[in-house]
Parts: structure tokens; C-alpha cells; sequence
């Protein structure tokens, strides 16, 4: 038999809260690995979600283990899904942000120069190409990518301060 | 109990819980402040091993075991990547911005609060759930609900599941190894002919297998070697592998199932990397990853088809109660081949993750040095100050 009381336990719905907001919170960096733990955070926050809603503790969904009222085993399933593809997803990031710290010295996220100019294009309500006779307009991609606003102090460009942040824990 | 307008709350279910949720609260909002990338990841661990006592609380021993396996695995693959990344996260002068993206966070985290506060209370419909116990006895032939739930009663979600655990090991392994699906097996026999190679001897003058804790323990620098490490391992690895099949197949009845059961012997192999090194899990599991998740997912989609040649819908389970002579009576339900199938996925997943994160990342910090000769000669030319 499950338990059919569905009424949430605070203790939990604060727990979902705080994972939420401490989860969003990390997911707006730019560094890959916060945006990784982030999504871990969000990702237990939602999987107690889950939980609540479907409904008060019980005991395990075990038939014949004990005659109290079960928890309701259908959400648990779910959540036993999301917890795997959850250990997938973070292997899958750690991978790119090490990939990322190969080819570029760190791991943070760059603007998308290209999706900057689809947004500035879409406003003025421009075609996304012109033909060959056309006038070229406006500016090349290597001089918007100049302009960018680019928040990662690269090694070469200037003094970066996260080197000295590292050399001190040496 | 307590009423809000249209909501109602009890405080909490059991006292223990709200201790427990009080260490996740202060967990996540540590990690969220943290500026070092290691602090940051073991808060996020705490918060994960906090979530799996809630897990238990909530009485789903199921997802507690898993979770608890899961966030072990987090945490090794993260240290794993993180000893090449800085040990700080960069320093960005992003006062003002961090003011709205907390803001963010706390209108999101309020919204969701509401939300589940609310959504438990509106149901009107009588869960789908309330049958599953019948149903997992008389269709699904197992007692414990969960279990049966992933194999048979929803085992479109967990086929579909699995394909992403196969994609994902697919895409990291592509990510770190770039020129191919996956590097070779490192067998013993390959560091020892390069050895003799470096050092200037004669191959096949291999060390004797016998009187060694660990199979590939000299592969390693001697200063990086831990005695006790290698004697735990080789104690403890066997008995890993047992309490895994374990798992595997009393899942049907008991906690377990196969995502545990793959778990807990990624968890053995992991020891097996981190006490012996790069050549010590290709003696271990001396197989290429992409054929264990390609078995596993065949397995699990191919008992499937089979029930459709049987005459019944796909996925749907047949219940074998069979007297074999020596055994006794065994209760045979056919979806634990196709939770056999979630445990070769699972453990095809860790081992392309060690063989990336640990093995690879071990090869490419060393460029030069494939053994301990070769790099002792390295260290010499270099002056030793390689790290």
C-alpha cells in the first residue's frame, strides 16, 4: 500500500530551495567547472523535487518487508534515473572543460560571437546574408571579435591575476 | 501541521531530517561561495552524500545506495580532471554581476519552492503507482518495486537511459582522446618491453608475476607508491566484485539492481587505477570500453526483441520458476538480462571515464616517460624538477 498524504515536509521543500538557488547561481558563471557543479546542485535539488511530490516518506517500496505505508516507488524510479545520467552528464563536462583548459590555458565559457551578430542582425530586422553584388556593410567578424567584450584575462594579453591567485598555494 | 492560504506543510517528516537538510543547506551555499575549485567540489560531494541520507529518510534504500556510489564516482573523476586545472577559479572582477545572478538564483529557488509546495497539494487523480505493488509481484515477479519498475514496467526509460550513458562515454572518451574512439590496453607486457627498451635490456625479461601485491605496482614511481594502498586493494577488490553480483542479483527482491551492482565495480576498478596506476586497470579490465557498452546496450535492447518473438509486447518479462537439481527451486525472471545489460553499460561508462580522466590524462602529464627507466632518464637530463 502507498501513502497517499501528499502535505510536504518543510525541511525538504527548503532543501530544494537552497539547491535551487545556489545551483542557478553557479550555472550563470562562466567557468566551466561552477557551471558543472551548478548543475550537480540543481540536479539533487530537483531529484528531492521528485520526491516530494510524490509524496510523504514511507517505508521502502519493498512488498512484504513491513505492513506500514510505502513510498510511492514510481518517483523513486524516476529519480534513480536522473541520478545515473546525472554521473553521465558530469563526466561529459569535465571533459570539455579539460579540453577547454588544452586548448585556451583555463575553462571558462566565451561569448558566441556569432550568436552576438544573429541577435544584433535580428533586431534591425536584417537578411542573414546578402549576395555577392551586394554592399558589403558593417563590420568583418575579426573586427567585431576584437570589440568583444572578452572577461578572461588571457596569459599573453596581460597580467593575469588567477597566475598570482595560484602561485600563492604553491 | 501548518496552513498557508492554500498551501498546508508539516515541519519536517522526521527529526533527523531537518538536521540533515540544515548540512545540504550549508553545503550548496558554501559551494556556491567557494573560490577554490577542490573546496567547491568536496562541498558539492557533502551536499550529494547529504542528499542520499534524505534519500534513506524518505525510505527509498534504492536511490541512497546509488547516490551514495554515484557521488564516490563524482567526486574520484573530479579530483581526477582537477589535478591539471588551476587550483583556483579565476579571479574576474564581476562585483556588479553577481549581485543579479544571485538574485536570479533566489527568485528561481523561491519559484521552485512554491512550486513543490503546491504541486503534492493539487493532485486529483489517484497515482498510477497505487498498483505497482500488484503488478510488480504478479507481472514483474520481484518484491522490490523500484527495481522492477526500471526493468519491466517502465523499461523504455531505463533502454533510453542507457543509450545516454553510451553516448555520454563516447563523447568524453572522444573529448580526451581525439584521434580515436578510445587509446589502447595498457597490458602489463607492453610497459615491460618498454622498459627494457629504456633501460637498454633485452625484452621479454618480464618480473616474475608471483610475490606482488598489485600486478602493475613496479610500473609506478616508487615515490608515488603506497604499500598499504596496494595490500588494501588487493584485500578488498574481490570481495567488491562478489558484493556487486550480489546486488545484481538479488536486485529483484532487495535493494540493489544493476546501476548498483555496475557502481560498486567501477568503485573496484577505480581503486585498482588509483593504487596501481595507468597499467593496473588495463590488467583489470583488459577490454576496450566501446565493446562492454555495446554488449550491454545489445543485451538489454536484445531481450526485449526477444519477448516479441515469444509473442508478447516488447520489454515484457516472463517468469521462469525452474528445479535445477544441485540449486534447488530458482525463481528466473528474464529482465535480469536486461538488468545484466544496465550493469555492462554502467560499468563500460566508469571504465571509459578512468581510461580518459585517469589513464590518458596520466600519459599526456608525462609525454615523454612511458616507464620508470624512461622517466628516471628524463628527470636526469631535466634536473629532476618535473613535478
Amino acid at each position: 500500500m502507498i501513502v497517499l498524504d501528499t502535505v510536504p515536509s518543510g525541511a525538504l521543500l527548503l532543501t530544494v530551495g537552497v539547491l535551487f538557488a545556489a545551483g542557478v547561481y553557479l550555472l550563470l558563471e562562466r567557468s566551466l567547472t561552477r557551471v558543472l557543479l551548478g548543475f550537480v546542485l540543481l540536479g539533487n535539488g530537483a531529484n528531492l523535487a521528485i520526491l516530494v511530490a510524490g509524496g510523504r516518506a514511507g517505508a521502502p517500496p519493498i512488498t512484504g518487508a513491513t505492513a506500514e505505508p510505502m513510498s510511492d516507488p514510481l518517483a523513486q524510479a524516476m529519480v534513480l534515473t536522473s541520478i545515473v545520467i546525472t554521473l553521465a552528464l558530469v563526466a561529459f563536462v569535465l571533459a570539455m572543460a579539460y579540453r577547454s583548459w588544452q586548448l585556451h590555458g583555463h575553462d571558462e565559457v566565451q561569448d558566441d560571437l556569432e550568436d552576438t551578430r544573429i541577435a544584433r542582425l535580428a533586431d534591425a530586422d536584417a537578411p542573414s546574408y546578402a549576395d555577392s553584388d551586394a554592399e558589403e556593410s558593417g563590420s568583418t567578424l575579426d573586427e567585431e571579435a576584437v570589440a568583444v567584450r572578452d572577461e578572461v584575462a588571457l596569459p599573453d594579453r596581460e597580467t593575469p591575476s588567477g597566475t598570482t591567485r595560484g602561485g600563492e598555494d604553491a | 501541521m501548518l496552513h498557508l492560504g492554500p498551501f498546508a506543510l508539516v515541519p519536517w517528516d522526521q527529526p533527523a531530517q531537518l538536521v540533515i537538510a540544515a548540512v545540504v543547506v550549508l553545503a550548496a551555499i558554501l559551494t556556491a561561495r567557494a573560490r577554490r575549485r577542490l573546496k567547491a567540489v568536496i562541498l558539492a560531494g557533502v551536499a550529494g552524500y547529504g542528499n542520499a541520507a534524505l534519500f534513506l529518510l524518505h525510505g527509498a534504500p534504492d536511490l541512497a545506495l546509488t547516490q551514495v556510489l554515484c557521488e564516490t564516482l563524482t567526486l574520484v573523476v573530479m579530483v581526477l580532471v582537477l589535478r591539471r586545472l588551476p587550483p583556483y577559479f579565476s579571479d574576474r572582477p564581476l562585483a556588479a554581476s553577481r549581485w543579479v545572478r544571485l538574485a536570479i538564483g533566489v527568485v528561481t529557488g523561491l519559484v521552485v519552492m512554491t512550486f513543490v509546495a503546491a504541486a503534492p497539494l493539487v493532485r486529483v487523480h489517484t497515482p498510477v503507482s497505487v498498483d505497482f505493488p500488484v503488478e510488480a509481484e504478479t507481472f514483474g515477479g520481484g518484491r522490490n518495486i523500484v527495481n522492477v519498475t526500471l526493468v519491466d514496467i517502465r523499461a523504455w526509460d531505463t533502454v533510453g537511459e542507457i543509450s545516454v550513458l553510451l553516448v555520454a562515454a563516447t563523447g568524453v572518451a572522444s573529448l580526451v582522446f581525439l584521434r580515436q574512439r578510445s587509446g589502447d590496453v595498457l597490458r602489463l607486457d607492453r610497459a615491460a618491453n618498454a622498459q627494457a627498451v629504456a633501460s637498454g635490456e633485452r625484452a621479454g625479461n618480464q618480473p616474475a608475476r608471483r610475490g606482488k601485491w598489485l600486478l602493475a605496482g613496479p610500473t609506478l614511481d616508487p615515490g608515488q607508491r603506497s604499500m598499504l594502498f596496494e595490500v588494501l586493494t588487493r584485500v578488498i577488490f574481490h570481495p567488491m566484485i562478489l558484493f556487486a553480483l550480489f546486488l545484481l542479483f538479488s536486485g529483484h527482491n532487495a535493494p540493489g539492481g544493476g546501476f548498483a551492482a555496475g557502481l560498486v565495480t567501477g568503485l573496484a576498478l577505480t581503486v585498482r587505477y588509483l593504487a596501481g596506476g595507468r597499467f593496473e586497470l588495463g590488467e583489470a579490465a583488459p577490454v576496450h570500453p566501446g565493446l562492454v557498452l555495446g554488449t550491454g546496450l545489445f543485451l538489454s535492447a536484445g531481450v526485449g526483441l526477444v519477448a516479441l518473438l515469444a509473442g508478447q509486447e516488447v520489454l515484457e518479462s516472463t517468469i521462469l520458476d525452474l528445479h535445477i537439481p544441485v540449486l534447488g527451486d530458482v525463481h528466473l525472471v528474464t529482465s535480469l538480462f536486461f538488468d545484466i545489460g544496465v550493469f555492462l553499460v554502467v560499468i563500460g561508462l566508469v571504465i571509459d571515464i578512468l581510461r580518459s580522466f585517469g589513464a590518458e590524462l596520466d600519459r599526456q602529464a608525462e609525454p615523454f616517460a612511458w616507464s620508470i627507466g624512461e622517466r628516471r632518464r628524463v628527470e636526469v637530463r631535466t634536473g629532476g624538477d618535473r613535478a
